[in-house]
């Protein structure tokens, strides 16, 4: 387990630095510059990132908006305004003026996320669920009949358009997504009721375990419904979520999931074996 | 310090592991089934223990992993080893853990007082009130319940009233939605229950769904079946509905018919067997028997014995082109179903719940859709199969099978039947005669002696109700729960987790433990009984409603009231530990001394042989996930569970043939003693109200993906009353044009029964026909069963829900 | 003082796979265990060491061992340390099975 004192690494990466081909080093310290001020210059006018979109809150959700806006209805999205960006919970995603480069170009910009980036991100994380493990609730308005559309964004590859990331389903295909999925809409037409809840759901955990400093950590979640693992640690995952090594794809060759948290079957029964074995006694 | 043989332990299991890795990884290469080491009791990973529970919703029992933490519920898992959702679960499923936490938890007894507010009582004077009541006319005394008791608590229910009380007024809800069903099933077969299993869904060629949307109300099985289409199978399926669904969106064909005549659509399709000669010979002559109606407008549970040319000639009017006529549906449509009946070489299987159940014909629409299976063979091998669901987690397991009904007692018996009811009194170990002879009233009759004055020969003047609210889930509400309000002499006892539409009525409220606050055994739609453990405790002062049962009959037994007595004098619920020692139960301190539910599960188990619907040990059922019955034990003392009963390549019970083999099939508990089943005949009926000058519009209600059933605690989950949070009323453009409304515009819905004013919603969720609208009942504020029809099923008592009649009112703006 | 179960995969036959083996057989702080008989490439091997330098030590030296190709972790138990020698960090992780193995998941 690392440190609490100590920032915490991305997963699974040795803290020694990455090798960065000398001959790209200067490319690389230009396209940096650039990107800092650029991304400054957005900041500055972007939707501010940290603030919990209001629907999402447990409580005390107001309905006081008009009942067009839900309801079926889905008002357009001018292409104007795909490129701002600034369409709800989304806003938070950042502008990637990476885009352009080689993905080794890419790669070799990455570093460790900070503490603060992985708290922000579990943190927006966590808001679309109401524990470690519930299936996210939709943060868009959906085809109420028809839910095949998912899989055009949620694909095998996710989509980026602008400021707009959907990541890739981390599962296998189900096919019927509103199953577990469901869309929160708190417009109603009129005031509703809400029941209040206590229920405090597992937080996520926020790293797994190491054998020592620079390990790679286990996998400190389950892997059933999280199979892939690209889905929230690939280059379109949240900034805290991102695996610093994106070029490593066997994931569980060196990130250990968890027997218990999987369910998997007694493929050993331990007290069996210990009678097999015959084991020595304390006494012996 | 480490000791030496700990370290030769660590490394033993260590090299175990490892061996078993280096192996495995093999057996991966090949194909080879793969499984991972996990230590049988495996230690709390972040101080989570996690433990194994059935769903507390809807009737497919999918088994969840309930994550524990400082005892609360804080995470629910799909559990991987479940063999009916294989770790997936729907998004009620995955916030099931939620529903013990809605703020405003009953965790204290509450009494009516004089001003019509509550004052908080203590337990004992609970216990002593509803005892009162039952003392002073236990025969005007009734108990309402449902499918959503445990089998331990519906088996309390039962004995308490039918041996104790000797009163037979106990009824489940499950009357408003599975009665039908198990009407027909004893119709058709001789026993209630589905033969087949949801293996049937795993290997159908197609799946047809009659008035069913299984993706909103049976989420997992339809995954079961759409997802073989993400593997590459092929699987046809056809929705034969009354509006489209999000089931139609997956479906290759859509019939849409007019309400009430999907009986001339199944009467089509049998017609078109016989007329093209495609029906299965040799099935329908070796293991089917004809039945028809004496008279087809006063249908009887028996009937009378028919021929096949009496059917064949009944059949003959039934055209594809008069089908259409009555139905909607084009001939060629019902031609295309006929074919697929016909067919030898695909295997066929229907779904059906609420769609056909609640039915002023229901028992008649369940009976032709078993008929035209039986007709064409499609029966008995997995995928060839009628199947039932269910709506309740335990409407199976308790209601039909523990037997909660007014005219029924444990294990398939009758209360009419002097061999049943010794049968049971030897078994609750009373004295034979001490069982009433006259069957109780069922639920709808129930409710309206209750709301009668007694003046006007009301002779019901108290109910407790258990886990259900009939308050909002009963049909003409007017009628049958709110004139309650002005009738003084009239009590009712309501055991309820959280205030409903029930409770507001309520004269005494028990708060009570919910799901995996209790011990508790349900039995879901595949014949499958699930076992789970208490996990967390109750909130407050909240108690198990089966110790609410007992500790009220220990308080008769303590006053001489003899029926709370066997005939040796023990009290009826005597429970004795290990030792020998009697444990008083009915102190709630001491309640969990033993396993209550063990000891009344392994008493049930007795009732249930001679329906062969026999039950395995209790400890077997805390080993797997779930066993559907029959169980029977093998000679080397496993027990073995049955998939497919009456077929016997599986069902242990089937007959055997002269040289010593299985039969290919028996109906062992046939009707006419012969091993085959029934296959009936009837006519198409119009229902008892249909659109008219006045009212002109079909209504339909229904439930909803993100609530279950009246919503008491899906409503209080964020996710899901955020993802569903009022009611409205599904509306054809068209007539939303002609009406003069838009989207999201209140409109009025009346019957001649009552109205509500509810949002419109066009081109939603459903999409009804011109002439039909759909409200959902599971919202509290706007009771859609105000405007429902209380109309039932003759046979079974069920009513219909799925159509009456009402106008659409504009409201001024 | 860890305790691991590994999964050494060999080199192919013919190559420094035999001297690998012979080295681990030969090594105090190894034992090698049973392999399938149809992958006989795949070693289960345990790995019993004083101290997590040790650990780490050798778990590297095996990583670079002529005829060795892979090594996979199926199990590691941290046992208590004697003295506490260990930054509070590292310690308390009581028997921490952990698996994992090449390759996809089964499911």
């Amino acid at each position: 387990m690392p440190d609490d004192k100590t920032p915490p690494t991305r997963e699974g990466e040795p803290l020694e630095p990455h090798g960065v081909p000398a001959g790209r080093a200067m490319h690389i310290v230009y396209v940096c510059a650039i990107a800092a001020t650029v991304v400054g210059l957005y900041f500055g006018i972007r939707y501010e990132p940290d603030t919990p979109a209001p629907e999402q809150s447990d409580t005390a959700v107001s309905p006081h908006t008009t009942y067009a806006d839900s309801a079926g209805v889905h008002p357009a999205t001018r292409y104007a305004d795909i490129s701002r960006g600034n369409l709800g919970p989304n806003a938070d995603w950042h502008t990637q003026l990476t885009a352009g480069l080689t993905q080794e170009e890419q790669w070799a910009l990455i570093s460790p996320a900070s503490l603060e980036d992985k708290q922000r991100d579990l943190a927006a994380r966590a808001q679309r669920r109401a524990f470690n493990g519930a299936p996210p609730t939709i943060p868009h308005r959906i085809d109420p009949v028809d839910a095949t559309s998912c899989v055009a964004c949620h694909g095998p590859t996710g989509m980026r358009v602008g400021d707009i990331v959907a990541r890739p389903m981390p599962h296998e295909h189900y096919a019927s997504c509103t199953q577990c999925h469901v869309p929160q809409h708190p417009v109603t037409p009129e005031e509703t009721p809400w029941l209040q809840n206590d229920f405090e759901g597992l937080p996520a955990p926020t790293h797994g375990e190491r054998a020592w400093d620079g390990a790679p950590p286990t996998i400190p979640h389950t892997t059933w419904m999280r199979s892939n693992c690209i889905s929230c640690h690939g280059p379109n995952g949240a900034d805290g979520l991102q695996s610093t090594h994106p070029w490593r794809t066997s994931c569980t060759q060196c990130h250990a999931p968890s027997a218990e948290l999987d369910q998997q079957p007694g493929a050993i029964d331990y007290e069996q074996f210990f009678l097999q074995n015959e084991l020595p006694t304390q006494d012996e | 310090m480490v000791t030496t043989s700990r370290r030769a332990f660590l490394k033993s299991i260590a090299m175990a592991t490892a061996t078993a890795a280096a192996h495995r990884s093999f057996a991966q290469d090949a194909g080879g089934d793969i499984s991972l080491p996990v230590v049988d009791d495996p230690p709390a990973i972040d101080g989570v223990t996690w433990d194994k529970a059935p769903c507390r919703f809807c009737g497919t029992g999918c088994h969840v992993q309930v994550g524990t933490k400082d005892g609360k519920v804080v995470a629910v898992a799909g559990d991987n080893q479940a063999d009916v959702n294989k770790g997936l679960l729907c998004v009620k499923g995955y916030h099931v853990g939620s529903v013990l936490y809605g703020k405003d938890r009953l965790t204290q007894p509450l009494l009516k007082n004089a001003s019509g507010g509550y004052d908080v009582i203590s337990w004992d004077r609970a216990i002593d009130i509803v005892a009162d009541r039952a003392q002073q006319a236990p025969d005007r005394f009734a108990f309402y319940g449902s499918g959503q008791w445990t089998i331990p608590e519906g088996f309390a229910a039962q004995t308490f009233m039918k041996a104790g009380l000797r009163c037979n007024h106990i009824d489940p809800n499950a009357r408003l939605c599975m009665a039908s069903a198990v009407t027909s099933f004893i119709g058709t077969y001789g026993v209630d229950e589905p033969a087949g299993c949801y293996q049937d869904l795993d290997e159908c060629d197609v799946l047809i769904m009659w008035g069913n949307n299984p993706a909103e109300m049976h989420p997992v099985l339809f995954s079961r079946v759409i997802d073989r289409r993400s593997r590459g199978e092929e699987i046809t399926l056809i929705d034969i509905g009354t509006r489209r669904t999000r089931t139609t969106e997956h479906c290759q064909h859509y019939l849409q018919f007019n309400p009430q005549s999907d009986l001339a659509i199944a009467n089509g399709i049998a017609h078109l067997l016989i007329k093209n000669d495609t029906y299965d010979k040799s099935f329908v002559e070796n293991h089917c028997n004809f039945r028809k109606h004496d008279d087809p407008l006063k249908p009887t549970l028996k009937g009378v014995a028919s021929t096949f040319e009496e059917y064949k000639a009944f059949i003959a009017e039934y055209t594809p082109e008069r089908v259409e006529e009555i139905s909607g549906v084009p001939a060629d449509d019902i031609r295309m179903l006929g074919e697929l009946f016909g067919r030898k070489d695909i295997r066929i299987t229907s779904l059906w719940c609420m769609g056909t159940n609640q039915h002023t014909q229901g028992t008649q629409i369940n009976n032709l859709i078993h008929g035209i299976h039986l007709l064409s063979g499609h029966f008995g091998t997995p995928g060839d199969a009628p199947t039932s669901l269910t709506g309740q987690p335990s409407a199976c397991g308790t209601a039909r099978e523990v037997g909660t009904l007014a005219h029924a007692l444990p294990g398939g018996r009758l209360v009419a039947k002097e061999p049943h009811r010794n049968q049971c009194e030897d078994l609750w170990n009373v004295e034979h005669g001490r069982i009433n002879p006259t069957p109780g009233y069922h639920t709808v009759k129930m409710w309206n002696q209750f709301c009668t004055p007694t003046s006007e020969g009301g002779d019901v003047d108290t109910i407790w109700v258990q886990v259900t609210n009939p308050g909002q889930s009963l049909p003409n509400l007017h009628k049958l729960f709110n004139a309650k309000k002005d009738l003084e002499d009239k009590f009712l006892i309501v055991s309820e987790v959280y205030p409903t539409a029930t409770t507001q009525l309520a004269d005494l409220i028990l708060p009570c433990a919910l799901w995996v606050e209790k011990n508790g055994i349900f039995g879901n739609s595949e014949r499958r009984t699930q076992q789970w453990f208490k996990q967390v405790d109750p909130p407050g002062d909240a108690r198990d409603d089966c110790w609410q049962t007992i500790a009220v009959a220990r308080r008769l037994y303590d006053r001489g009231f003899a029926g709370m007595k066997q005939k040796d004098g023990k009290f009826i619920f005597h429970t004795e530990d290990d030792e020998g020692n009697e444990v008083p139960i009915w102190e709630w301190e001491h309640y969990y001394d033993v396993n209550v539910d063990k000891r009344l599960f392994e008493q049930y188990r007795k009732f249930t042989y001679v329906k062969h619907k026999d039950l395995a040990p209790y400890d077997e059922y805390v080993k797997a996930r779930g066993l559907r019955w029959p169980v029977v034990e093998q000679e080397d003392g496993s027990w073995r569970e049955t998939k497919f009963r009456f077929s016997g390549f599986d069902d242990p019970y089937v007959g055997k043939t002269e040289t010593g083999d299985p039969k290919e099939f028996d109906f062992y508990h046939s009707t006419t003693g012969d091993g085959k089943a029934q296959i009936w005949q009837f006519p198409y009926v119009d229902p008892p109200e249909m659109p008219d000058a006045e009212y002109p519009f079909w209504l339909c209600t229904g439930r909803v993906l993100e609530h279950w059933h009246t919503g008491t605690m899906t409503r209080r989950v964020p996710q899901l009353s955020r993802a569903m949070p009022r009611a409205y009323v599904e509306l054809h453009p068209d007539d939303a044009a002609e009406l003069g409304v838009g989207n999201g515009e209140k409109i009025g819905v009346e019957s001649r029964r009552g109205r509500i004013d509810l949002p419109v919603w066009i081109n939603g969720r459903g999409r009804p026909p011109r002439g039909s609208v759909f409200v959902p009942f599971f919202d509290e504020t706007k009771l859609i069963n105000e405007v429902t029809l209380d109309a039932h099923c003759p046979i079974s008592k069920e009513p219909d829900y799925k159509k009456c009649a009402v106008r659409l009112i504009r409201l001024p703006r | 003082m860890p305790v691991s179960g590994l999964v050494v995969t060999l080199a192919h036959p013919g190559t420094d796979a035999e001297a690998a083996a012979a080295w681990l057989q030969g090594h105090p702080s190894f034992t090698v265990g049973e392999p399938d008989p149809s992958s006989p490439r795949r070693l289960p091997v345990t790995l019993d060491t004083a101290d997590r330098a040790e650990d780490k030590r050798l778990w590297k030296e095996m990583q670079d061992h002529p005829g060795i190709e892979f090594v996979d972790v199926a199990c590691v138990f941290f046992e208590e340390e004697e003295e506490e020698a260990l930054p509070a960090a590292q310690a308390g992780q009581e028997s921490a099975a952990e698996t994992t193995h090449t390759g996809s998941q089964p499911w």
